[in-house]
């Protein structure tokens, strides 16, 4: 890479930079892929135990949401 | 250490558990794709929404591929069309914007002069090339990868970056050739 490209890379890098999402974000963001995933588990015992975990996340993300919007 | 590809294939065949630990390689990246974009309030609503529609489309993910990065920012890219889509993103109704980031880039920019010259090069590129520069720039994704996003050949996509680049070197080194109709 020559040194021009370099200053390009590195002053697009500066433009696009953002902060890392709070942990909070990112957990609510697989639960909702839980929901899904329980959805699909096979064994029944796992089923259910992931589905009721992914039901009472959801619960609570749908939850957390309206209090927000409100 | 299983490669993203040999994740996604077990959670079809009976291990659908196993695509979580392919988003927790993957949900910084993908939410930073997604902030870079829309700011981080639309990124902290659709990132789940990304997970899911992977989830869901993981049957047609080629394993050969080891990272996933180009297959989830190309999901996050349709997800990002369709937030827009449903105006819901106040402001940003054209679908053909959803790459059209400079609002929230403006916002973070400080008073570096090259900075504010680099932003506006960036925004005169036509949108074709913008977005291949700013997946290599900003998503760290080798042309090839770029191209998987964008559903074009590796060589359309070389070739636009090479463009973008040309274009925004010109801009950097202070040439009036570097202006937007350069570009197009």
């Amino acid at each position: 890479m020559t040194g021009e490209q370099a200053e390009l890379e590195n002053a697009l890098a500066v433009i696009g930079h953002v902060d890392p999402p709070a942990p909070r974000v990112l957990r609510e963001a697989r639960e909702v892929l839980w929901s899904a995933v329980a959805g699909e588990v096979p064994a029944a015992g796992d089923a259910r135990g992931i589905r009721a975990r992914g039901m009472d996340q959801s619960q609570q993300i749908v939850r957390r949401r309206t209090d927000r919007d409100s | 250490m299983d490669t993203d590809g040999v994740l996604i294939e077990r959670s079809v065949r009976g291990r659908p558990d196993a695509f979580v630990e392919v988003v927790r390689r993957h949900e910084i990246a993908v939410h930073g794709f997604l902030a870079r974009r829309a700011g981080r309030q639309a990124a902290d609503d659709l990132l789940g929404e990304v997970w899911v529609r992977a989830f869901a489309a993981r049957g047609g993910y080629d394993p050969g591929y080891d990272d996933a990065r180009p297959w989830l920012y190309g999901i996050a890219r349709n997800a990002l069309r369709a937030h827009w889509r449903a105006g819901r993103a106040g402001g940003h109704a054209a679908a053909e914007e959803v790459v059209d980031p400079w609002d929230d880039v403006v916002d973070r920019l400080d008073s570096a002069a090259t900075a504010q010259v680099l932003v506006q090069a960036v925004r005169a590129l036509p949108p074709a090339e913008r977005e291949v520069l700013l997946l290599v720039a900003w998503e760290q994704l080798t042309p090839a990868q770029a191209a998987v996003v964008l559903g074009v050949p590796q060589g359309t996509a070389r070739s636009r970056l090479h463009r973008a680049r040309t274009a925004l070197r010109l801009v950097l080194a202070g040439s009036p050739a570097g202006s937007s109709e350069e570009s197009e």
